[in-house]
């Protein structure tokens, strides 16, 4: 081949490279838009609503007339989604896990399809559907709404997250290091448990996060399971206010101190995913050093 | 390849004098497979194998790939089990007790018989956690008991002097061929009866895998020791007996020659052990 045609399909080559990276960096850059945006703009419109009332009143009715305006705060809805959303994680996480350690360690039989296939129709499920079904199956029964209800319908939601990220990660673990503690006489569950599970652990806990931060904001299944409570309850037996729930109705309200709270309620839950999210990383940053 | 030649006659009278020395104890046989079949699905990998490993010897398995060495080693420690579809006919007997039956469990059979592989597969954890790791299964040691075995492990796979000031460290800041003697303390650490190495030097440079041929040579003292090998001259260097495998017309491996390592390198019988071993196939 002459040398000429040679540098020309070289260029071109360089040419397309390069045309496909800028292309790349505009899609991320495109893609990063809306999420710039929308944290800019509830940061915003949120951080007037902070202040030290906002953190440590719950719900007080907006007074009519002359004079201060006094708003109260959410802090009935912070204690809120706080036990509404760790009681769910308590029961899903060990639920997820082991789901996601049945599929990735006892894979290939009938059941673990069916398993893997139904987690799947799970994960596409409008929250709303499991509110529903939460109302009618536990609100409805037990006549009551209740913060528990809330839980049950967030773990519905989180369970099929954690499963199948666990799943993946310990599918990632080489199967050489399982066979290494398999060749030493240790049983599956121990060589599960010990060798398999930490090394697949920032992942999990990643999945984890995931569901965590999905939960965290659901709204649908929480207007029909918990309703709500303008005042401070630590019963998960009773009504309970929540961040997202207490955002949306306060958005409906006609007072602009209470739609304000609402902005205030929504950056608040950011807030809380983004610190909860890097906290855990840090916690759960590899020690060993390679 | 001629100027090789003179060397490798040495070698093999040194395995020479090895083997008269083991035909004084012939009868104690550690391993034995009869009539060994292993099947993935419906293809056959290894057929009708029958050998015998003697005690406190290191017999190597060459041939190929696809002869069915690493098959044949995995089946001697039931690391097939694990496998769905995996289906083995015949038997495998440790000191004439049999390994495949329904009252024996393949954990036990694996703390008799232990294994290191063919990439050093340590744990992500610490030096002494990797060779304390089978430790627990042996019941209850005290910490200093743990500790002193561990140190003696390591000292064996002659790791000792290398680690001892880092205990604590991960195991992956090791070498690779320091990683694969931490893999072989680990397996001795258990004080099992027999290793089985399937091909243990082959991701190692040639300094790395000297140290690992000296160890097995120093092993075999205490240990039965089987490896499978590609490299001839490991065979040669370190076996007392070698058998010969080649993949059949079926694709399924056979054990061709199996004998003293001296005579099957020096005087093989079967004609297609010669064309192996000279390199004129393989």
């Amino acid at each position: 081949m002459q040398p000429a045609r040679t540098m020309k399909r070289y260029r071109s080559r360089t040419m397309i490279n390069r045309f496909m990276l800028i292309l790349t960096i505009g899609s991320t850059g495109v893609a990063l838009i809306p999420l710039v945006l929308i944290l800019s703009y509830v940061f915003q419109q949120g951080i007037g609503a902070w202040g030290v009332e906002f953190f440590t009143e719950t719900y007080r009715p907006v007074t009519l007339g002359e004079g201060t305006v006094q708003v109260g705060g959410v802090l009935h809805a912070i204690v809120g989604t706080m036990i509404i959303v760790g009681v769910a994680l308590l029961i899903a996480v060990p639920l997820g896990i082991m789901a996601g350690i049945y599929l990735a360690e006892y894979p290939g039989n009938r059941s673990s399809t069916i398993i893997r296939f139904c987690t799947d129709v799970l994960t596409a499920m409008p929250s709303i559907v499991v509110g529903v079904t939460a109302y009618i199956l536990i609100v409805q029964r037990t006549q009551q709404f209740s913060a528990l209800a809330g839980s049950i319908a967030l773990v519905v939601l989180m369970v099929p997250i954690i499963t199948r990220t666990t799943e993946e990660m310990l599918r990632l673990v080489p199967d050489a290091s399982r066979e290494a503690a398999v060749a030493l006489g240790a049983p599956k569950w121990w060589t599960t448990l010990t060798v398999v599970i930490p090394m697949a652990f920032s992942g999990i806990v990643t999945g984890i996060l995931l569901a965590l931060a999905r939960a965290a904001g659901e709204t649908a299944p929480l207007l029909v399971t918990v309703l709500g409570n303008n005042n401070l309850a630590y019963s998960i037996f009773e009504p309970m206010q929540a961040l997202p729930l207490l955002a949306y109705r306060y958005t409906e309200q006609p007072f602009t101190e209470m739609n304000d709270q609402a902005w205030g309620a929504a950056l608040l839950l950011v807030v809380i995913v983004l610190i909860t999210n890097i906290s855990v990383r840090l916690a759960t940053r590899k020690r060993l050093s390679r | 390849m001629s100027d090789e030649r003179p060397n490798m006659e040495r070698r093999f009278e040194v395995s020479a004098t090895l083997d008269q020395d083991s035909r004084s104890d012939s009868e104690s046989i550690k391993i034995e497979t009869r009539d060994l079949n292993v099947y993935y699905g419906n293809f056959r990998a290894v057929r009708d194998i029958s050998l015998k490993f003697p005690t406190t010897r290191v017999s190597a398995l060459i041939g190929s790939s696809g002869s069915g060495k690493s098959t044949l080693l995995r089946t001697l420690n039931r690391m097939h089990d694990a496998i769905p579809g995996t289906r083995i006919t015949g038997q495998v007997t440790l000191d004439g007790e049999p390994i495949y039956g329904d009252n024996v469990d393949p954990i036990m059979v694996r703390r008799r018989i232990g294994m290191v592989f063919q990439r050093p597969n340590p744990f992500e954890k610490t030096i002494f956690d990797n060779v304390a790791y089978g430790l627990r299964f042996l019941g209850k040691l005290s910490k200093s008991e743990r500790q002193d075995r561990v140190e003696s492990s390591l000292k064996k796979a002659g790791l000792w002097d290398e680690v001892h000031e880092r205990l604590d460290s991960s195991a992956l800041s090791l070498s690779g061929g320091q990683q694969q003697r931490l893999c072989i303390a680990r397996a001795i650490a258990v004080e099992p009866e027999v290793i089985l190495m399937d091909e243990p030097t082959s991701a190692l440079d040639p300094i790395a895998t000297h140290n690992v041929e000296e160890l097995m040579r120093e092993l075999a003292k205490t240990f039965t020791i089987i490896v499978v090998t590609h490299n001839m001259q490991q065979a040669a260097r370190v076996s007392h007996t070698t058998a010969y495998m080649t993949m059949d017309e079926d694709r399924a491996g056979v054990v061709v020659e199996v004998g003293p390592t001296g005579r099957i390198f020096t005087n093989p019988v079967d004609s297609r052990t010669e064309d192996y071993i000279t390199g004129r196939i393989g």
